[in-house]
């Protein structure tokens, strides 16, 4: 689980002769958060920028909050860095163009996965009509807590032990 | 100690070599002593896979930095502890590792099979050792952890920063042992494949194996969170990271296996899906080792890195090839024996269980794999986070929670729906008391409806060992709690297996928790200075600055006091090892106060000691940890060997060597 976070925290290095000093100062609005939180620390592996502590997703996090105090709605900032970084910048990819396939990929699998299933069901069940007319259906007959009961003292009894 | 390494190497590559053509003539024309050579290889192959991992241990602990290997990942700085971890802390040690659990685990179970199941050993042994042979030349001439350096330097560069954290010390080797686990249920499923013998011998032997590799993966991948949650300090513990993703995908198709071959065991159905799922476990075994290590999915580019990545391409091309031919080749003798006989049935609970395991195996691998397919037809550079993941896996995860709770109740062969309903009433009942309750106190729709299908899964698990503990005491006039551990020690795999759902059940608690309700703030303090989150009262005493033998330690002391009450007092800290300094790491400030943890992070620090803290509050996260003790527990459970079991009343012959049936 590599995840080289803090890359870019080269400006630490300097400060590490001196005790390190940042501006501590950071406050975000919840929706600067959110935001943040939408947006892929780009010189980090997997980390969002409200999650990064690199350099560069401070500054991003303060223009976040400039952009939002100059009024600018949350599609504004988003669509601001987009334009610099690139789609690669958004946690969720858009769901439009070639990237929709990426949404409905396992949309897609599932009803594959649905349409084999089933099937399988009908086409067994097909074959198990004729196996019930000569196999012993015995869990059926009962229908009440005692039948269930014996059900499982038969279940518990035999399960461990090798089937035959 | 590199000659002596480097040279077990060859001899155990040789050795495999060879103990694959014994194998094999062996058991063509009939030569018991080649079969029984073969065997002796693999035992052979992994002593000296042994030697190999003393020699590189030794070079570590003796500071023998003429080994390249050593220099670049320990230094004498280090604690004892951490340059021994260090062994696996890189892509040649990962794989020495990975070739001495597989060769441990095949030897272990050649020695247990050798007899019961005669046929298919020489051909375990081969493919185990062609699973060797690979490791070995990877080993040998690509990524040689005995590679020597032309001088010897006075001191190692030291570990990456990020390994050195007890977590480390623990997720590595269970994660990547977990996927050399899978080598032994691979070889048998070979090996059934090859001889045709596709009867119950292969299933019996091959179950207890799929299950000690998913134990240990899962260990690994809670290990994993453990440690993301105490080191990465984004207040979360899985941030459906590629890498993350990777390991996760083999521990999916395996918990599928697991399931499924309970049906095939029971009702001679899926042969062909079970061979599938667990081929499919050992490639994504493969595929996982090496996109860890090898950079893989982070970009396209750095493929180029790294020379062992096109050799694991075509490793996993030519077991993806094989293990598909081989089941087209034995597909008429994979027949089911027997029919599904009603939609409403165990076999088809069964079924659903596996189309949403191998569902949400296929999203978490097409996400992952995503940004590459961009990269390659698009170029453009692309990012699928945890939004994604949420979205897909967790509608997933929702029917999964459901089917939880159905599916025990289910009868084999039909249930008839009058009974089903009437079982499932009081768990249904539970279910949706908990949830509405949790919908007045909360207000969240989504978390309470989680809630509720949690709640109804533990009450099935409940309802199950109550019944089965009632069933035991008109029977055998046991009072409750014996009788509920009689149950549990004679149906190990029955019982065991309910507790493992009771641990996912708990997890899912400490996911719903902090997946919700989780609340962030950040603070800027003077020391002596306090900031409020929810009812907690943090007050910054002091930073202390501290030089350690391996670096510098920057440390934030926060008190933490509950409605005015102190609590404790946490670090929440720094670290820049040397030769590292650029890349500092933390260990977050953790204090778990009933069931929230107040989590600390300390962001930036200026040298009047006024500090940039992040704190969280993350409700119910210790309790995917207990869910984590309580997986261990089951699947202990599940793996203990049975009793003999003794019929009442009724006269059978004695089974022998329980050990390898249940």
């Amino acid at each position: 689980m590599k995840r080289s976070i803090l890359v870019s925290l080269l400006l630490v290095v300097g400060l590490l002769i001196t005790p390190p000093l940042v501006a501590a100062e950071e406050a975000l609005s919840p929706e600067a958060l959110e935001i943040a939180d939408a947006l892929n620390c780009p010189v980090c592996e997997g980390l969002s920028v409200r999650d990064s502590n690199s350099q560069l997703s401070q500054d991003m996090r303060r223009q976040i909050q400039r952009m939002l105090d100059e009024g600018k709605t949350r599609q504004e900032v988003l669509d601001y860095f987009v334009d610099r970084y690139g789609v690669g910048v958004l946690r969720e990819p858009p769901k439009e163009g070639f990237v929709l396939t990426l949404w409905w990929g396992p949309v897609i699998g599932l009803a594959v996965g649905v349409v084999v299933l089933a099937t399988f069901l009908r086409q067994r069940r097909a074959r198990g009509k004729r196996a019930v007319a000569t196999g012993d259906v015995d869990e059926a007959a009962g229908a009440d807590l005692q039948a269930y009961e014996q059900r499982l003292l038969r279940e518990i009894d035999r399960m461990d032990a090798p089937t035959s | 100690m590199a000659q002596l390494g480097s040279g077990a190497l060859i001899v155990a590559l040789a050795l495999a070599v060879y103990g694959i053509v014994a194998g094999v003539v062996g058991a063509r024309r009939r030569i018991p002593e080649l079969v029984e050579s073969s065997i002796r290889a693999v035992w052979g192959v992994t002593l000296l896979v042994l030697v190999a991992v003393a020699a590189l241990l030794t070079a570590f602990l003796t500071h023998d930095y003429r080994l390249e290997y050593v220099f670049g990942r320990s230094s004498r700085d280090m604690p004892v502890y951490y340059v021994a971890a260090a062994f696996y802390g890189g892509q040649e040690g990962s794989l020495l590792y990975w070739a001495m659990i597989a060769g441990l685990l095949s030897s272990l179970a050649l020695y247990l099979h050798r007899k019961r199941d005669r046929a298919l050993i020489p051909y375990v042994a081969a493919t185990v050792l062609s699973v060797e042979t690979f490791l070995l030349l990877m080993l040998t001439i690509v990524a040689s952890p005995f590679t020597l350096l032309p001088m010897t330097p006075p001191d190692g560069q030291g570990l990456n920063p990020l390994l050195r954290d007890p977590g480390m010390i623990l997720h590595p080797p269970f994660l990547l042992g977990g996927f050399a686990s899978f080598t032994v249920p691979f070889g048998f499923a070979m090996a059934a494949l090859i001889t045709g013998r596709l009867g119950d011998d292969w299933i019996r032997a091959i179950r207890r194996w799929a299950l000690v590799a998913w134990g240990i993966l899962g260990v690994g991948l809670l290990f994993g969170a453990w440690w993301a949650y105490h080191v990465l300090g984004w207040g979360g513990y899985w941030g459906w990271d590629p890498v993350e993703n990777v390991a996760l995908l083999p521990w999916l198709t395996a918990t599928a296996f697991i399931h499924s071959i309970i049906v095939q065991e029971r009702r001679g159905m899926l042969k062909v899906w079970n061979m599938a799922l667990i081929v499919a476990s050992f490639a994504l075994s493969v595929f996982g080792t090496f996109t860890v290590r090898s950079g893989l999915i982070a970009s396209v580019h750095s493929f180029a890195v790294s020379p062992i990545g096109p050799w694991f391409l075509g490793y996993l091309a030519v077991v993806v090839a094989v293990s598909v031919a081989l089941l087209i080749y034995r597909l008429p003798g994979l027949q089911s024996d027997r029919a599904i006989e009603s939609v409403v049935s165990r076999e088809s609970g069964f079924l659903l269980n596996n189309l949403l395991f191998t569902a949400m195996a296929f999203a978490t691998f097409w996400g992952t794999v995503f940004p590459l397919i961009t990269e390659l037809v698009r170029e453009t550079k692309l990012t699928v986070g945890p939004p994604f993941y949420k979205q897909v896996n967790g509608p997933l995860l929702f029917a999964m929670m459901v089917l939880m709770g159905v599916g025990p109740l289910l009868a084999w062969r039909r249930s008839t729906p009058r009974l089903l309903l009437r079982n499932l009433l009081w768990p249904g009942v539970a279910g949706l008391v908990a949830g509405a309750g949790f919908l007045v106190l909360a207000g969240n729709p989504l978390a309470a409806a989680s809630i509720a299908v949690t709640v109804f899964a533990v009450g099935t698990i409940v309802l199950e060992y109550w019944r089965g503990a009632r069933v035991r005491r008109a029977n055998t006039g046991e009072p409750y709690p014996l009788a509920v551990a009689m149950l549990v020690r004679k149906n190990g795999r029955r019982y065991g297996g309910y507790i493992v759902h009771l641990a996912v059940a708990i997890m899912a608690i400490g996911i719903i928790g902090s997946s919700f309700f989780q609340v962030e703030r950040q603070f800027t303090l003077r020391p002596g200075e306090s900031g409020t989150i929810g009812p907690y009262t943090l007050t910054y005493q002091r930073l202390d600055n501290r030089v350690t033998r391996e670096g510098q330690q920057v440390a934030a002391v926060v008190d933490i006091a509950k409605n005015g009450e102190p609590r404790g007092t946490v670090e929440t800290l720094r670290f820049f090892y040397r030769n590292y300094e650029n890349q500092p790491t933390a260990r977050m400030g953790i204090k778990t106060i009933g069931i929230d943890d107040v989590y600390l992070v300390l962001d930036q620090w200026d040298e009047n000691g006024t500090v940039g803290l992040r704190a969280y509050i993350n409700p119910m996260v210790s309790w995917i940890w207990v869910g984590g003790a309580v997986y261990v527990l089951g699947m202990i459970t599940v793996l203990w060997p049975a009793p003999q079991p003794v019929r009442r009343g009724a006269t059978r012959p004695v089974r022998e060597a329980v050990l390898s049936e249940a």
